[in-house]
């Protein structure tokens, strides 16, 4: 068990959340390991310094102004006299306060016909997405009150990522929502995976993987006035899909937005046994069915999903959302990403999975997208 | 005193008085755990009121499985989120330290002390405000609020495995931020 595994199940017995057998294991850690033992101790210090924050206090009771409110907005919702919620079970009552239906709610047919194509512009549309520089109007939004909308539905069982059922994978983070606008991009980490590419990512991804590889290397330098995501530098071909790095970017810059792995790649969880291997922690986030994003514009069909990855000593977060396309889809999201081509690579393309000839028959490609802030060193490799 | 299904019953049978009490019962928690959630109190009582609202709208679709509170909190968070996305206001430290200053730790507390426990719930509160939202509210849930894994899985609609990882890196994340302070604890 690694070290990371052991102080997680601390944690969770910190929190009084493991079985017996977990919990006699841990507490021989802690007799055992002065390091175990060390941890635990500064997360009881942590917790006790969270409990010792102060006390947000109401400055008076809410329940007479909410009680006016739900009488006033069941005056609007129909002039009706009627101030009850509607009766558990019952056909005939309505809400009296009833929410303004949406969309979604008037026509399930064409609406499941729509739902692929939206659920591609979602992930065009957190492929752009940047809260540290774009505009307000181009960053991804959820359609307001769509979440609330979902509160009474019973919680989402996490869907397999190479499930068919798209419609469950697209959801704003919560996070996002709240997050603090990170700060600007540090330096892109200082490994390297290969020669950068100098052609633009639709170029390399027309030709056969194979080729990826000799392209010639080379950066151009990044441009400063305008966020740019970086199609990636090649790889050379590995001999195994371990032998892949996935590149995130260090501990302090702030998360990347998107990573774009081909569908092939999902299956078999190979790209978790490539996380695994590389020490990158993740964790899928299943999404409410009719969670929504406002689209900018449609995109070839590809599922998005939310994947967090952490890395770091600190498994900080590092990257959000993941993109599941073929190649082809992933050259036209690519296309449609309004920054400039020239900026200096710092994702990663890995060309080819072993064993296999051709996208359709497993090839895959991450692609790690994040501001070209610093140009990737070129002439570097990491084989 | 009535518990929570019982008012809830007579909610549903129109009694917004009942419906009253349970938001007298639960506004200061969720108050609270909002509050620290976002790192200021600013606009979290008309996040507050906007959740009830929405959760008499709703109440007949909860069904009992989870808490009244715990499915009022997932509302209340929803809220919360739509509203930033509107704002994006951003939380400065300092802003959090400002805070902090106007609402003593203790006010039972010898000065010396309470300077100390100002000082020390500053550098917290600072720490929580440079985490991730992710982190920052999975913390306050689980050490503030005192959720545990399954009502945190519910709230943040995440399964219980990725409740403790989550829970762990947050930790990891905050201790990296308290580095300094905890290495003064734990001498």
């Amino acid at each position: 068990m690694t070290d990371v595994s052991r102080q997680e199940l601390i944690s969770a017995y910190l929190d009084g959340e493991l079985s017996a057998d977990e919990r006699a294991r841990v507490e021989s850690w802690l007799a055992e390991n002065p390091e175990l033992r060390q941890f635990y101790d500064e997360l009881v210090s942590l917790r006790s310094g969270m409990q010792s924050l102060p006390r947000h206090e109401l400055e008076g009771d809410l329940a007479p102004s909410i009680l006016r409110r739900i009488a006033e907005e069941s005056r609007r919702a129909g002039g009706s006299s009627v101030k009850q919620p509607a009766a558990r079970g019952s056909q005939v009552e309505r809400p009296a306060v009833v929410p303004a239906s949406r969309w979604w709610d008037r026509g399930a047919g064409w609406r499941r016909a729509l739902w692929p194509a939206v659920a591609v512009a979602a992930a065009l549309a957190v492929l752009v997405y940047d809260a540290r520089q774009r505009p307000e109007e181009q960053q991804v939004a959820l359609a307001p009150e769509s979440a609330a909308e979902t509160q009474a539905a019973p919680a989402v069982v996490p869907a397999e990522l190479d499930s068919p059922d798209a419609e469950n994978l697209v959801r704003q983070a919560p996070g996002d929502a709240f997050a603090v606008p990170p700060a600007p991009s540090q330096a892109a980490n200082d490994r390297s995976y290969g020669r950068a590419a100098k052609e633009p990512y639709m170029r390399r991804s027309a030709a056969p993987a194979q080729s990826a590889a000799q392209e010639p290397a080379g950066a151009g330098s990044p441009r400063r006035e305008a966020p740019q995501f970086a199609p990636a530098p090649t790889l050379g071909a590995p001999a195994s899909a371990m032998n892949a790095e996935v590149k995130l970017s260090d501990d302090r810059s702030p998360p990347m937005q998107a990573v774009v792995v081909t569908q092939q790649y999902f299956k078999d969880n190979e790209f978790e046994k490539l996380l695994k291997s590389q020490r990158i922690g993740y964790e899928r986030v299943d999404v409410p069915p009719n969670a929504s994003y406002a689209m900018p514009q449609a995109a070839p069909a590809a599922k998005p999903v939310q994947m967090n990855l952490y890395a770091g000593d600190n498994q900080s977060l590092r990257a959000g959302y993941v993109l599941q396309c073929n190649d082809a889809q992933a050259g036209q999201v690519l296309s449609q990403v309004p920054y400039p081509r020239n900026a200096a690579s710092n994702g990663l393309v890995v060309p080819q999975q072993a064993g296999k000839k051709s996208a359709s028959e497993g090839e895959f490609r991450v692609l790690l997208l994040a501001p070209a802030e610093s140009p990737a060193a070129p002439g570097k490799s990491n084989n | 005193v009535k518990d929570d299904a019982q008012l809830i019953d007579e909610a549903l049978r129109g009694d917004t008085a009942a419906f009253g009490q349970l938001v007298t019962r639960y506004q200061d928690r969720l108050f609270n755990a909002l509050a620290h959630v976002a790192g200021t109190a600013e606009g979290a009582a008309d996040v507050v009121q906007d959740a009830f609202v929405q959760a008499y709208v709703k109440l007949a679709s909860f069904e009992g499985a989870s808490g009244f509170y715990t499915w009022l909190y997932r509302i209340a968070l929803n809220q919360a989120i739509s509203k930033r996305r509107r704002q994006r206001p951003t939380l400065s430290v300092d802003q959090a330290r400002d805070e902090l200053g106007q609402e003593p730790t203790d006010r039972g507390a010898a000065p010396g002390e309470r300077l100390e426990q100002q000082e020390r719930a500053g550098q917290v509160q600072a720490a929580l405000a440079r985490l991730s939202q992710e982190h920052r509210s999975i913390l306050v849930l689980r050490e503030i609020d005192g959720r545990s894994y399954e009502e945190l899985a519910e709230i943040l609609e995440l399964p219980v495995g990725t409740i403790r990882s989550r829970l762990h890196r947050a930790r990891l994340q905050l201790k990296d931020e308290l580095k300094h302070v905890l290495q003064e604890d734990v001498k």
